[in-house]
């Protein structure tokens, strides 16, 4: 398979359709091209945990992250999402890149049980990130991603939140590491954001974190991208 | 839905008795084929964690267990190939012992 450069990724990954009418309360913030393509290329070329590998995206929504990894060689990639409507855009994204090694399962991620222990390799998502109304929805996501995969769990959260996933990470005795802070470089996409000025959610740094499922030697590579947006 | 995912999954549905929520029962109602590159290093590498025996009860033309050498028989991977990844089955799949998987209802009701 032919090596596909970070900016041949992003410019890819900028032809994805999103939510045409996000919605609020489920949180639906597209990834970022930028964001997506600088956590996936970091996730192949560091971790290797992507080519030939089988990967979860929970909470797809358009399928940004899957369609990144199945463009990086990911062996076969699922997403997760209840919405029924970004599972379309998904699909009509699956059918306009002529993507084979993708499927898509709607259902709540809340309720996926430990039944599904360890039949993925990596999982790779964006969460919601549990604001207002869905609070420490992120954690659940995390938890379930973490009985999921095999090998690790990439997950972007708010910086704010890093002390508390830390906290938890050492309850359920795993390690993270933080592997990139980001910008969020969010468009106004609902009709309270005013243009031009940040929402609170774009003046967030979020933090892309690695969440190994067993120790290994440690690889901690924090690096800030900050700079790559402003 | 391919094979491949229906054997990932569990059917989570609360109420059956554990272990007991797979396979999904599978009402294939539009069965079609599409072509997928084949990649033989990750079938191999599938092959060892896929139930079985689900995936015998969906498709007929496999033999009973993999053969002890599979990963350097490429017939075999080829053939586990097609089940997995290139036939594509319509329908919503259904959890064993009756009972349908009621779609999902969004936790906060509707959108915006």
């Amino acid at each position: 398979m032919k090596k596909l450069k970070l900016k041949e990724l992003e410019s890819c990954l900028q032809q994805v359709d999103t939510f045409e009418n996000p919605k609020l309360l489920l949180e639906q913030y597209p990834t970022r091209p930028h964001i997506a393509a600088c956590m996936l290329y970091t996730i192949h070329n560091t971790f290797d945990d992507i080519e030939n590998k089988t990967i979860a995206d929970l909470g797809c929504g358009c399928g940004m992250l899957s369609i990144g990894s199945a463009m990086l060689g990911a062996g076969f990639s699922v997403g997760f999402d209840i919405d029924a409507d970004a599972l379309e855009i998904f699909n009509s994204n699956i059918e306009d890149f002529e993507l084979t090694n993708i499927n898509m399962v709607q259902c709540d991620v809340c309720s996926l049980s430990d039944s599904m222990s360890e039949t993925f390799d990596t999982v790779i998502m964006n969460p919601p990130f549990g604001t207002k109304h869905n609070k420490g929805i992120d954690m659940i996501f995390l938890k379930t991603a973490l009985q999921m995969a095999k090998t690790a769990v990439y997950s972007l959260h708010k910086t704010s939140t890093r002390q508390h996933i830390q906290k938890k990470a050492d309850e359920w005795d795993v390690k993270m590491e933080v592997i990139a802070e980001l910008r969020y470089d969010l468009p106004a996409s609902y009709k309270f954001h005013k243009k031009r000025s940040l929402s609170q959610r774009t003046t967030c740094p979020s933090a892309s974190l690695r969440v190994p499922k067993y120790s290994e030697p440690a690889t901690c590579f924090t690096h800030k991208e900050a700079q790559l947006y402003c | 839905m391919k094979l491949l995912t229906h054997n990932l999954l569990c059917s989570n549905v609360r109420g059956l008795r554990p272990g007991g929520g797979f396979p999904l029962r599978i009402q294939a109602s539009d069965v079609s084929v599409r072509p997928v590159p084949f990649n033989a290093a990750f079938v191999a590498r599938l092959v060892p964690r896929l139930r079985w025996g689900a995936l015998l009860e969906a498709a007929e033309s496999l033999p009973p267990e993999p053969a002890p050498d599979y990963e350097g028989d490429e017939a075999f991977l080829r053939r586990v190939h097609h089940v997995l990844l290139e036939v594509r089955g319509g329908g919503t799949p259904k959890p064993p012992f009756g009972g349908g998987l009621t779609p999902p209802k969004p936790p906060l009701g509707g959108g915006v």
